[in-house]
């Protein structure tokens, strides 16, 4: 295995043996967490050597604040790590603490609003802001009596790199469901409609993983950006297909073998899996310090790493190949009715026929 | 009177023959892994089996084109279709009993060859067999080559039948080409009974209706 020195310099980083780029290719190879694992010391060295503090604002819309809890539960590194192992230099200070995170942070009030200027006033080209949460109509969330597109369209001023975490952030999500009253939307829409010309990076799931958080942050410090597919979202992580690529109930689906119900072993698919039509890296990177994830426990795939979700894969218990368009009939049961009705026409033909004989002998 | 004619090749019969076997592994090894009524045809890898059949049902079919280009056009050739719509509208007229179709096969045995050799029917029965194989062959490799250009056009068109994407729908109209393939089968095995051609498939030789025009 190739052991990766990366020396920080001049402008930005210098990985030898290990380029900017190859440095994604590294971590789509062996999966995310085993990246982190194994090259855990290299990163933090590299990161070390950054002199400047990173700044981040975490802005939280319409969510749950799952997605600052699954942050909050990452592991190799964890938090702890992440907060006392990668420090600016000998001073002991964080790389990037978030100067502003409602959920995390003590402060409250205009303490909190003014911990905003802290982040806005820092470095730039070291200012990451990280939304958490779609993006409402106006009226629907004020913090600090400003509508929270105010608090966006603000910050997204001053950052230098905009990663939405979760599928709320990155599409819409959960509120943005059928008949979505608030008109919820993912952010890299929402700077869109109002002309704010930034590439959003899309870390969609529900909640959002906390290892493409690290990585991605870590990857935007190493001045690494990653590259992304049409929704956005980095191909390391979202550029495979869960079904064909990952999933280890695979086999099982290869062999006609289905669960029916939550519980049995076999494939998802009849239960409704949408893994066959989500680009996703679950199987491989696991939840919860990497112990599970929603098809290993029984359930099916509900396609939260996609665009679209959830209305896109609702029903969540309907198999993929369900057209629930024609007049409520799915390919089973049209074509279940189709040979239905063959039948009968044979059979009524095969009736005449028999008796249309015998009267001709009758004759 | 009657004359008996070799009416089918050896290759033509095995063509037939092998497409039936085949199709039935597919049919079989498909609805199981669609976990379709229960359907448990192989302990072992279906999806392979079903591939690999996939594709050996593919040259098949185009081996039996080749023949009906090279030696069964006359018969089967695309100018016929619309004398077999016509056909097939007189059958159905016939069927809710308005008139009678009469049989138009028969063999000339003075020239050796037939005035008439098929059902008229029977033309757009290959070719809807034909489309349907090619469809189903289509559908079913792009789903399993992940051919991304098909499953980007499915997914152009994937909203108006309400699926989730491009594969969604690839693999609904999959089924649905299996149950279209199945209900065209049950007809064309019916057919060959009531038209009694079905020892002709294996024996290659009929008797047939003499006809001189």
């Amino acid at each position: 295995m190739v052991i990766v020195v990366i020396i920080i310099g001049g402008d930005g980083v210098e990985l030898c043996k290990l380029s900017r780029r190859s440095f994604m290719k590294a971590i789509a190879a062996m999966g995310a967490t085993a990246f982190l694992t194994t090259y855990k010391s290299e990163i933090v060295e590299a990161l070390s050597e950054v002199k400047d503090y990173w700044h981040i604002c975490w802005l939280n819309g319409a969510d749950c604040g799952g997605c600052t809890i699954s942050f909050a539960q990452a592991a190799d590194p964890d938090l702890v790590e992440i907060l006392t192992s990668i420090t600016v230099g000998n001073s002991g200070l964080p790389i990037a603490l978030p100067d502003y995170m409602e959920i995390i942070h003590p402060a409250s009030g205009t303490l909190a609003e003014g911990l905003k200027n802290r982040w806005k006033s820092g470095s730039a080209g070291k200012r990451i802001m990280v939304v958490e949460g779609s993006v409402q109509n106006p009226g629907f969330l004020k913090i600090g009596g400003k509508d929270f597109r105010e608090h966006v369209k603000d910050a997204a001023q001053y950052a230098d790199a905009v990663i939405a975490f979760g599928a709320c952030a990155c599409y819409g999500g959960i509120p943005s469901g059928k008949p979505n009253p608030t008109r919820a939307r993912g952010v890299q829409q929402f700077f869109n409609e109002e002309g704010i010309n930034k590439t959003v990076i899309n870390l969609p799931c529900c909640p959002g993983h906390p290892d493409h958080l690290v990585l991605t942050l870590a990857s935007v410090m190493l001045g690494v950006i990653p590259e992304l597919d049409a929704y956005g979202r980095p191909k390391v992580f979202f550029g495979k297909n869960m079904h064909d690529e990952l999933c280890p109930y695979r086999p099982y689906y290869d062999r006609g073998i289905f669960a029916t119900k939550p519980g049995e072993e076999g494939c998802r698919y009849k239960l409704g899996c949408k893994g066959p039509i989500v680009h996703t890296d679950c199987p491989l990177r696991k939840w919860n310090n990497h112990v599970s994830y929603c098809v290993e426990v029984g359930a099916p795939c509900i396609g939260c790493a996609e665009p679209g979700f959830p209305d896109r894969f609702s029903p969540f218990y309907k198999e993929v190949s369900a057209l629930p368009g024609v007049l409520g009939a799915d390919a089973t049961s049209i074509g279940e009715g189709l040979l239905a009705a063959t039948a009968a026409g044979i059979a009524i033909h095969a009736v005449k026929h028999v008796a249309s004989g015998e009267k001709r002998e009758e004759e | 009177m009657e004359v008996e004619v070799y009416r089918h090749s050896i290759f033509y019969r095995i063509c037939h023959w092998s497409i039936v076997v085949t199709g039935f592994i597919l049919a079989f090894t498909g609805m199981q892994m669609g976990g379709l009524y229960g359907i448990k045809f192989l302990e072992g890898q279906t999806l392979a089996t079903h591939i690999t059949v996939s594709l050996v049902f593919g040259c098949l079919w185009f081996l039996m084109l080749y023949y009906i280009i090279a030696r069964e056009w006359k018969w089967f050739g695309l100018g016929r279709i619309p004398y077999s719509i016509r056909f097939l509208t007189a059958e159905t007229k016939a069927w809710f009993g308005k008139g009678h179709v009469k049989d138009p096969r028969g063999y000339n045995p003075d020239r050796k060859e037939y005035v008439e050799k098929i059902i008229p029917t029977e033309v757009i029965v290959w070719w809807v067999y034909f489309v349907l194989a090619l469809f189903m062959g289509v559908t079913g490799l792009a789903m399993y080559y992940r051919i991304q250009p098909l499953i980007d056009f499915a997914a152009s068109i994937a909203p108006v039948f309400g699926a989730y994407d491009g594969y969604a729908l690839l693999r609904a109209a999959h089924l649905f080409g299996m149950y279209l393939f199945a209900m065209v089968m049950f007809m064309h095995v019916y057919a060959v009974i009531i038209f009694d051609v079905l020892p002709s498939m294996i024996t290659g030789r009929r008797r047939e209706r003499v006809l001189r025009e």
